[in-house]
Parts: structure tokens; sequence; C-alpha cells
């Protein structure tokens, strides 16, 4: 009953993931498993994570989100603008409203996106490239074509950087291992948008718009509605994105600061196994996707491989991804 | 009771519906028959609320109402069942008959009672399918009870099955219209659109004709015999709408296939001679487009394929080379470039001759005029793009399109798919004159009359396989669907 390809598109990127872990362990057995390096692992890709589980959505709906590392930096530059405006007032409170500023324009810009597709009826490409191109344009304008340094330096690094110390691992200096906040939000995101997908009408509206757009509709599902909450989720999540990557580093640089992070989220999802056909696609094979990224970039950089060859590589796994688990064509 | 007042739709230029009045009892079957274009679906679509009707209303116990959205056809309790099956494939079973009121728990979908729902309605059609099956995983038949299924578990006081047993087998028709009765018995007001008059004789208490867009005849039990109702469907005795066919030919065969086997596909012996006209018979999905696709190269398959003396091998490009030339069914899929204009498309598939390598703009023009001529294809200018074509006049140019390519056998699928009555009579004409040329052709149809009307010699397919052939002698559209449908001869 259970063909290999459905074997393979169930658990093919979970193999992938364990049989690359491997490979980093043999390689590179003192680095690599170190405490440390796994917790950056999921540290350092906080960011795409939050935007692949949102990009998973607007796949899954058949859709596609060009715009979200543009949002990212417009979101995390307006948020810090106004943390800027109110630090002299008390940086905490500053930083509670900045953050929500931040993800209220994520929103916002989500919103956009969603009408124009879901309304507008433009095709996602289309509508998310225009946002690309203008989201970070309005980024420089806000940044004055440059960076904007936090004046909050006492509590805004403090979203992404700190954490949880874990008393038993400790790492090789002997310090107990800090798992930072950044970590639990996106696990505990990725857990809620899982069992969203999965288990709410929301979800399977998703999945029943994206998998057959004209038979939803004859069902009387909200499509429009529906369609454009898949990119409000996706601006909010950029929006987290964006707050977590301007506090690591204390600043927004407007120009660079999620650059080709909308390719990143794309690969991860569609390594995940999720189709830009639409109706398919899975949060946790996202995260796995997310992973296998992370890992393949970890090595390469343990390896001391140039970072020119970095793409190459990419590339190649993503296209291997895709044809492991492309279906048969049914006759 | 459900009721059409006098409705008329209207797309642009074109009137799909004209003043058409039609109802539909609880506790009754109602038939609706008519040839493609007639109005059916427009109408269908109207009682479940993807058009409004341009004038016109509908109402409900005689109260009037309108149907703004399918969401408001299903409030009032009418469900469709749509010929091109609505299911999602990428939810199960369970969710699809859900879908839309999905029981819930707090935010969470309520999956136990989700499956409780479908394996109900699944019960009341008679069926054993699982629940927790992945939709993809369906037959063609599975997916239609899930989606009578789903009807029903949205309490439908009115159920409008448009074409249900299109893609069914026989006794998977019999099951079907068991379950029509059952529903009739239940108080449930069935409409039963469909080609096979038969099925809408044995199951209707009343049918209702419609012709170009127009309510032509309406029947009760008894009076409506399938002839009746198929005279009434093209509004002239039947038989004139096919000319003459001339003399059997004889002498040797221009193309020969031998031991044809593919995918889900056998064809021991297949051979037709110039100026012959055969037909392929068989059920949807039976895998006559299969055999055409194969004939001219598109499929893979073994066997061996012989033209006049050589034998050509299984590549599109030698067999159009050779003479052979498929028109397609699916004209927007695979046929024509709808955006492009009508010139460009008629010699599609022989650029080669007006291109040196700069296209010779004059030529092409030339060209599509010359055809326009031939087979009277009715168009504003040769640079108009196809999409502004009838149904009719684009099947024209499909056909200009390949007989460009001067083929010595020509295959056409499902040739008056969606074309109207008049300009079926043209195809047909033009077919005959083909054949009169000693053009060979090779028919492939759902219409049993159509082949009776036009075919030398019939051959008959089950199941990927040639089950048989018969002359002009044998043939009869009940000879046909034993054939068809595997029933052993009594």
């Amino acid at each position: 009953m259970k063909s290999v390809g459905q074997f393979v598109r169930n658990y093919g990127p979970l193999v992938a993931l364990v049989l690359l872990f491997i490979v980093g362990a043999a390689m590179q057995p003192e680095y690599f498993l170190k405490p440390e390096n796994i917790r950056n692992l999921f540290a350092q890709n906080v960011d795409i994570g939050l935007l692949a589980i949102g990009m998973t959505l607007v796949i899954v709906t058949a859709g596609i989100d060009l715009s979200v590392g543009s949002i990212l930096v417009l979101s995390a530059a307006v948020g810090l603008e106004v943390i800027n405006g109110r630090a002299s007032g008390g940086e905490t409170s500053a930083v509670w409203v900045g953050s929500g500023v931040a993800i209220l324009t994520g929103a916002a810009l989500g919103f956009l996106n969603g009408m124009l597709v879901a309304y507008g009826r433009l095709a996602p490409f289309v509508v998310t490239l225009c946002g690309l191109v203008a989201y970070r344009s309005a980024a420089l304008v806000v940044g004055k074509s440059g960076e904007i340094r936090s004046q909050a330096g006492e509590v805004f690094p403090n979203i992404a950087n700190s954490g949880i110390e874990l008393g038993f691992l400790r790492t090789a200096t002997g310090n107990a291992l800090n798992i930072p906040f950044s970590v639990f939000g996106l696990l505990i995101v990725a857990f809620a948008v899982h069992f969203a997908l999965e288990r709410t009408r929301w979800g399977r509206y998703l999945v029943a718009i994206g998998s057959n757009e004209r038979a939803a509709h004859y069902a009387a599902l909200p499509v429009a509605r529906v369609k454009t909450s898949a990119y409000v989720v996706m601006g909010v999540l950029a929006g987290m994105a964006g707050l977590f990557a301007a506090s690591r580093l204390n600043s927004v640089s407007t120009g660079s600061l999620g650059g080709l992070k909308e390719l990143d989220a794309i690969a991860a999802a569609v390594i995940g196994g999720a189709s830009l056909s639409g109706g398919k696609g899975r949060i946790w094979h996202t995260l796995i996707g997310v992973l296998i990224l992370a890992i393949i970039n970890n090595l390469l950089v343990l390896q001391n491989v140039s970072a020119d060859w970095q793409g190459l590589v990419k590339g190649v796994i993503i296209l291997l991804a895709v044809l492991v688990q492309r279906e048969r064509r049914v006759e | 009771m459900l009721e059409a007042r006098t409705i008329t739709r209207t797309f642009g230029p074109v009137t799909a519906l004209d003043n058409v009045s039609w109802s539909l009892r609880p506790s009754e079957v109602h038939g609706l028959v008519g040839e493609n274009g007639a109005g059916k679906s427009t109408l269908l679509k109207i009682l479940s609320g993807i058009y409004q009707p341009s004038s016109g209303s509908l109402a409900l116990d005689g109260k009037e109402i309108s149907l703004p959205t399918p969401e408001s056809a299903r409030n009032v309790g009418i469900a469709v069942v749509h010929q091109e099956l609505n299911l999602i494939r990428d939810l199960n079973v369970s969710e699809n008959i859900a879908l839309g009121m999905e029981p819930t728990r707090g935010p969470m979908i309520d999956r136990g009672s989700q499956e409780a729902r479908a394996r109900d309605a699944l019960k009341r059609v008679g069926s054993s399918i699982d629940p927790n099956q992945p939709v993809s995983e369906l037959s063609l038949a599975q997916q239609q009870m899930v989606e009578i299924a789903r009807a029903l578990s949205q309490n439908a006081q009115f159920l409008i099955l448009d074409e249900p047993t299109a893609v069914l087998s026989a006794p998977e028709v019999e099951q079907l219209m068991a379950v029509v009765e059952n529903l009739r018995a239940d108080g449930v007001g069935v409409a039963y659109v469909s080609h096979h008059l038969h099925e809408v004789e044995h199951l209707a208490d009343r049918v209702t004709v419609l012709r170009d867009g127009r309510h032509v005849a309406e029947f009760e039990r008894g009076t409506a015999t399938p002839s009746a109702m198929a005279n009434a469907m093209v509004g002239r005795e039947l038989s004139e709408m096919y000319p003459t066919l001339p003399p059997a030919p004889t002498g040797d065969a221009v193309l020969t296939a031998r031991e044809i086997r593919g995918r889900g596909l056998f064809c021991p012996l297949l051979h037709v001679r110039p100026g012959e006209v055969v037909g392929i018979a068989g059920l949807v999905g039976s895998g006559r487009s299969e055999l055409l696709e194969t004939l001219a190269g598109f499929r893979a398959a073994s066997g061996q394929v012989r033209i006049g003396d050589r034998i050509i091998p299984g590549i599109p490009s030698e067999r159009i080379a050779a003479g052979v030339a498929l028109v397609h069914e699916d004209r927007k899929g695979t046929g024509l470039h709808l955006e492009r204009p009508i010139s460009e498309n008629a010699v599609m598939a022989r650029w080669s001759a007006y291109a040196n390598p700069v296209i010779q703009k004059d030529k092409v023009v030339e060209c599509a005029k010359s055809w326009r001529e031939r087979l009277g294809i009715r168009l504003g200018t040769v640079n108009d793009p196809v999409n502004t074509l009838s149904g009719g006049n684009q099947q024209k140019v499909s056909l200009a399109k390949w007989l460009e390519t001067k083929p010595k056998v020509l295959l056409l699928d499902e040739p008056t798919r969606g074309v109207d009555i008049g300009a079926r009579g043209e195809i047909y004409r033009l077919m005959n004159e083909l054949a009169r040329e000693g053009l060979a052709v090779i028919v492939v149809s759902s219409e049993l009359q159509e082949l009776l009307g036009l075919c030398h010699r019939i051959h008959v397919m089950r199941k990927g396989e040639i089950v048989g052939e018969l002359n002009r002698e044998e043939m009869s559209e009940e000879a046909i669907m034993r054939l068809a449908a595997g029933v052993e001869v009594a």
C-alpha cells in the first residue's frame, strides 16, 4: 500500500537531515558536535525559520512571496526608529512598543500583498516582486540609506541574545549553554502554525484552495479571505524575523538586512517537499529544510570552503531534493 | 419546489439561456438533456449560485430567492455534483465531505465526528470507501460517490447531478441509479443531466429538453423514449445530420498498426485505407485518446506502425512527416494557441514552409485565408486571436492546422465536442469530403450516433484494449455498448 514514493515524500527530508548530520559528525567530530555549534545552527537561522514557516503557508495556497526579505528589513527599520524615538523615556517600554510596531508593520505589508493577490486577482509573483523592490526602497528611506543604530543598547539586544542557561549542557569552556529566547520563539511559532495548518479549518482551507481553487470556491469556502490571511501571517512572521535579526546586531543596515532571505525561505519549503503548484507543504518538513540548509552552510564553513562555492552547492542540493520528491506523473 | 422562472443568461453577444423556465419537485427525478452547448451547464450553474441570471428569477416553494454565491445555494438546500469532479486531491475523504462545514471543538477540527459524519453519508450511498483515504487514491467512480455523499451530508433537499455516469463502468452506473432511486424515495429532488438517454428514460419522472439555450420539449415518464428525446435535442431527424457515406474502399491500407503495447494500452491490429473512416468507440478512460496519441507518436509504445510501405518510428516529428495528423480533443490545452492569431495557428504545425528563416507574413495570411474558404471558417480577420471564435470555428482552425501538414491519415479526437449543432453538420460534411478525396480518417467519439453516422468500421475499446470490430452491417448502439461495457452477449 505505502509505496516508495510515499515514503520518500513523508520521510525523505528527515532521512536527508539525519544523513547530513552523520556526515557532519564524521567530517568534523570535534567542532560539528559541540553543543554551541548545534545551538548556533538554530540560533543563527531563527529568521529564516520564521520566514520559511510563513512561506510554507503561502506556497500551500499555490502562491509565493518574494517580498519577505524586504518586509523583514522595513519592519525592523520602522520598529527600531520607534524604539530610538522613545528610548530616552525608558528603554524597556520603548522596546515593547517598537517591537509591536515592527510586527504590525509586517502584518500591514502582508495584508497589502494578500489583498492585491486575493481581491485584486494579480499574480502573487508579480505583486510580491513589486513588494520586494518597493519595501526595500522604503526601508532605505526610513534609514536614510544607511545603518540605523539602536539607542536602546541595554535592552534591545536581549530579544535575540538572552536566553535560558541549560545547566546539563556545557560549552567547551565549561560554562552552561545559553539557549536564546528567539530559538524558543521559533519552536513555539512552528508548533502553533503546524497545528493550525493540520488541525484547524483555516489550515485545511489553505490546502483546499491551493489544491484546487475552483473546487474550493464551489464548496463555498471564503477563498479570498483565507488567501489574504496567509500573506498576513507571512507578514507577521517576517516582522518577527526582522525584530530578531535587528536585535542580534543591535542595528539595522537598511541596504543589506534580509537581502535574498526570500530565496532561502522558498528553498527550505521546497526541500521540505512543498509544491509550488500548491496543496502540499508541512511545517515540520519545512523546518527540516531550514536545518538542512543550515547544516550545509555550517559544514562548508567548517571545511573552509570559500563562500564563492556555497551558492553552487546549495543550488545542486535543492535541485536534488526536488528531483527525489518529484511526483511520478499520473498517466 | 425549486423553480427557475423565465431565465435568460447572456455572455457578451452569446445567449446561453433564452427565457427558460424549469422546476424540480421533492421526490422527483427530473431529467435534463440537450446537446453540448444547449445551455444545461449554464442552467445548473445558475441554480448553484455560480452564475447570475441576466433576467428572470429563481423561486423556492413559491418564494422568490436569489443565489449570489455557492454558499447561498447550499444554505437553501441545493447541492451540485459537477461533471468535472470538484474534490480536493490533497485532502482525505472525510475532509472533503465536511469541506466548508467542518465540525469543530474549540479552534480544532473535531476529527472524530468529521469521520463519523463521512461514514454516515457514505453509507447512505452504499459505499464502503475508507473516510481516511486520500482522495488522490480513489477511482473516478469512488470520487463520484464521495461527491454525492458530500451533498447528502449537507442535508441537500435538491441534488443536481451533472453527467454523473460519464466516467462510470456499467456496474457502477447500476449502483448510481440505485442510489438516485433511494434518494427519491427519501424525498430528495434530483436533477439528472445526462447524455445517456437510456438512463434518463429509466430514471426520470419528467424530462426537459434544451436546444440552443431554449426549452424545446418536456416529456412525462412513459413518453420520454430515447428517440423522442434525441429528435427534440437535435431538432430534426438525426439521419439528416450525416452525409451519405461513400462505399467502403478496398485495397491496401495506408496505416497499419500491429501489436501496439503501451502503458495500459494494447492494440493487436488496426488499419485504415485511403478514403476510409474508422471509428473508435469506448467509455471514457478506455484508452481511446491514448491510442490516437500513440499512433501520432506522442506516447511510448512497442509494436509497429507502418505508413504506406515504411515503418515509422514512434517520434511525433517522424509520424507527422510521414503523414499522420492528430487533431486533439482539448483545443484549449493541447490543440490551439488561443491567444495567438488564427493565421499563426493555421501554420503552427508547418512553420518550416513559411519561414526561411524570416517569417513570411503574407504567405501565412494567404494560407489562413485559403483555409477559411475551404473550411468555411466564420471569422473577422485572420489576424484575430483564435479565442474570439466559437467552438465550431475553433475546431475548424484546428483542422486547418493539421490539414496544412498534408496528412495521409487524419486522427480526430472528439471532433464535435463543444461544437454547436450547425457547425457539427459542417464538420461531418467536411470529414465526408476529405474521405472522398482519399484521406484516411480515424475518429474517436463518445457520441455513438455520430460514429454510426460517419464510419465504415468501428473498433471498440475497453480498459485500454481493442476488444472488437464492427462493420457497417453489425454496428448499432447496443452492439457498441455491449463490447464497451464488457457485458456478455446473451
